[in-house]
């Protein structure tokens, strides 16, 4: 695989699952070679990893849910 | 928020429904029902005939993401109040539309779709958002994108900074995102939903999801390496005035 395919594919892709297995790998094997890939491939999986591990989760009140649910049966039985 | 939204309304049990149903789901009967026992309503018993079957299927194919919505409402509209009028106005209308949805395919895709709709019809107009955030703009094609951007830009020093970054810079950054930058990489960096769903659920091409993708995970770097290197530029004992404040993210969003 190309430099130039890699980017136009694993830039955005890497760490998806997306991607699909043959591709991936075809990704992991150029990464291994290509140094300029492999920085490209370090910098998206921190910013994805920060996402996915720092991004605070909002839950929903339970008086949402609660609220939710009884609307829902007030549609249903009428 | 309709006075029949209200919880106090469930005080008097809706006709049809045994109350011994009510408080098996978590509806309020004691105080300590405020999170649902998912478990009662996958096994309905004999208490539960008087609820509708599709009823029954609904909630329970639907509620598990309640969490994950509200996730995405609150980032939507970044107010606890306007999210949950958009979380229950997309259950509301999932749920009338319920025999639309195509049985065995994607559930929680198809309510964020709903979701997403809703906001854009309904609360967009609220959050003042410049027109940059239509979702009708012009992407640019992958292969401009990706030869601008022909060189690393960021250094490795600057990628030892973001472990710096607090959890609430992280939360700051994704919300200074553009709207359809910001929406991309919740649905696919945190929601984990496939490129193909994210497209479908913002009705543009797998493309646009990538473009929006890469730039948006591109700014949201750019702007925590900015958050990161104020809290260093404050660790050495500086003047603190460079530092941003909440206070001014606060001011600039009229939410």
């Amino acid at each position: 695989m190309s430099c130039k395919k890699i980017k136009e594919e694993f830039i955005v892709l890497f760490g998806e699952d997306a991607a699909g297995q043959d591709l991936m790998l075809a990704i992991r094997r150029h990464v291994s070679i290509c140094p300029r890939c492999a920085e490209k491939a370090e910098h998206t999986r921190k910013i994805v990893t920060i996402v996915r591990e720092r991004c605070v989760r909002e839950s929903a009140p339970g008086e949402l849910r609660e609220r939710i649910l009884a609307r829902l049966r007030i549609k249903s039985s009428s | 928020m309709p006075e029949e939204g209200r919880v106090g309304m469930l005080t008097v049990p809706q006709p049809g429904l045994a109350t011994s149903t009510l408080s098996k789901t978590g509806l309020p009967k004691t105080g300590s029902s405020l999170t649902m026992d998912t478990n009662a309503i996958t096994q309905p018993n004999s208490d539960s005939a008087a609820i509708p079957l599709e009823s029954w299927d609904f909630e329970t194919a639907a509620i598990p993401f309640l969490d994950s919505l509200y996730n995405m409402a609150y980032r939507l509209t970044r107010n606890a109040e306007d999210a949950q009028d958009l979380v229950q106005e997309t259950y509301l209308k999932a749920y009338k539309y319920y025999d639309k949805f195509e049985k065995g395919t994607n559930l929680k895709a198809w309510l964020f779709r709903i979701m997403k709709n809703t906001f854009i019809n309904n609360y967009r107009k609220k959050q003042n958002q410049p027109p940059q955030s239509a979702f009708s703009d012009i992407e640019d094609s992958f292969e401009s994108i990706v030869s601008e951007d022909a060189s690393p830009k960021i250094k490795d020093p600057e990628q030892v900074i973001l472990d710096d970054v607090l959890d609430e810079d992280v939360q700051a950054a994704l919300d200074s995102l553009r709207e359809d930058y910001r929406m991309v990489i919740l649905l696919v960096d945190l929601e984990g939903f496939s490129y193909k769903e994210t497209a479908e659920i913002l009705d543009v091409p797998v493309g646009t999801v990538m473009s929006r993708l890469y730039r948006g995970r591109r700014q949201l770097e750019k702007t925590l390496l900015e958050y990161a290197r104020n809290h260093g530029y404050m660790r050495e004992g500086n003047e603190p005035s460079k530092m941003r404040t909440r206070d001014d993210d606060t001011e600039a969003d009229p939410s």
